[in-house]
């Protein structure tokens, strides 16, 4: 009897071994890694460096990202209102990703994909033939859900910013809410690889006096035209080619303003050699008829405000969508006597 | 005469289903998968040069 038990536990053992070492093999043969959810993962857009006239924006530690596609793993393309396996009538197929093997080569900064465990519904990458598109959009906070038969991403530039005032340009991070934006189809079999581009504008602004020392208050950037600078914006990606790489327009916003302001820590101090520089963030479109305002203190005590249009030749500047502008050389002159108030 | 043979290929791992507690996971095959950030383009404006414009004016 003893020795009956023996032999079924040495085949209850050998059997529990065969079953959690073997490789789960996808129906067309190939094997499917598996790996441990990253527990904790956040996403942020960074500023990491720069590499000539860009701006790097590196992956993060711990990143994770999700993908989307509108075809199940039959192949099928699915529409809004239909059932995926996870029982949601979401419409389009998902999983997410950790990052690893960061790899730098000039200012794009690439890593490889690990499954995130139970956090899809049935994204298929290669299953069916033929060719797959597949959307993301980055950080992971950005809502996504489906309007029609879009994929739709709510994307939302703070109206309210701090500026990050006198931080490095290489160095801003924590930019939460900034998207980047991803589509590629893919024939099956094929390598994917997902560009993200940005999808939001920026202004880097330094400026010192032309007039001795001022204290600076706040400063605002504002626009005469159509378009709105900060807010909420609908990008519905399945509907749209460039994804904001040439600055296509939103569908949608909400909550936009056509200003966007900050103010100074007390004690901001310019003069003719020492600058403040600081950075604010913008939707992702074409923007001119740009102007700066700035609140200050003179060192007699006068508070001013005064206002410079962003102008070249004359003309009003145009800066386009998803880049950054670096406005260098700006000098505050604070007026004769007639403008004290 | 002739003779025809008649082959069949074997069926293997045709019916594979992978579920974890319920749910059908992803039958994603990540290997040669990756994600390329590629930056932000900078482009540069120096006010300090004469053909920007340098007429600050009084603003409420």
């Amino acid at each position: 009897m003893k020795r009956l038990i023996t032999i079924l536990m040495l085949a209850s053992i050998s059997l529990m071994m065969l079953t959690s070492c073997e490789t789960p093999l996808h129906p067309d043969g190939r094997a499917v890694k598996f790996t441990a959810r990253s527990n904790g993962a956040s996403t942020k857009t960074a500023y990491s460096g720069e590499d000539g006239s860009y701006a790097i924006i590196a992956w993060q530690e711990n990143d994770k990202i999700r993908i989307f596609s509108p075809k199940n793993a039959d192949g099928v393309i699915t529409g809004p209102s239909e059932t995926v396996p996870d029982g949601s009538t979401f419409g389009y197929y998902f999983a997410d990703y950790g990052l690893t093997d960061f790899r730098l080569s000039g200012h794009e900064h690439t890593a490889s994909l690990k499954l995130a465990e139970n956090n899809a519904n049935g994204l298929t990458w290669t299953t069916a033939g033929g060719t797959t598109t597949f959307y993301s959009i980055y950080p992971t906070s950005v809502p996504i859900n489906s309007s029609g038969s879009n994929l739709r991403a709510v994307v939302t530039i703070p109206n309210a910013q701090s500026g990050q005032i006198n931080v490095a340009p290489g160095n801003i991070t924590a930019i939460s809410s900034l998207p980047l934006v991803a589509k590629q189809t893919a024939n099956s079999g094929d390598a994917v690889n997902l560009r993200f581009n940005p999808a939001f504008s920026a202004f880097e602004f330094h400026l010192k006096s032309a007039s001795g020392a001022l204290t600076l208050n706040s400063f605002e950037l504002s626009t005469a035209s159509d378009a709105y600078i900060t807010g909420t914006y609908y990008d519905d990606l399945t509907a749209d080619d460039n994804m904001y790489v040439t600055g296509a327009a939103s569908t949608q916003e909400e909550n936009c303003r056509k200003a966007v302001s900050i103010n100074f820590p007390s004690g901001t101090v310019i003069n003719e050699s020492q600058e403040v520089f600081f950075t604010l963030f913008a939707l992702p479109v074409d923007l001119d008829q740009m102007t700066i305002k700035i609140n200050f203190t003179t060192a007699s005590g006068n508070t001013k405000s005064r206002s410079l249009a962003l102008k070249q030749n004359s003309q009003w500047i145009n800066f386009p969508a998803t880049h950054k502008a670096r406005i260098t050389g700006l000098a505050l002159d604070e007026g004769g006597e007639s403008w004290k108030l | 005469m002739t003779q025809k043979l008649r082959y069949a290929t074997p069926i293997i791992l045709r019916e594979v289903n992978l579920h974890t507690e319920g749910t059908l996971l992803a039958g994603s095959v990540v290997d040669n998968s990756n994600v390329t950030s590629v930056g932000q383009k900078i482009d540069e404006y120096d006010f300090s040069q004469t053909t920007f414009n340098h007429d600050w004016e009084n603003a409420n």
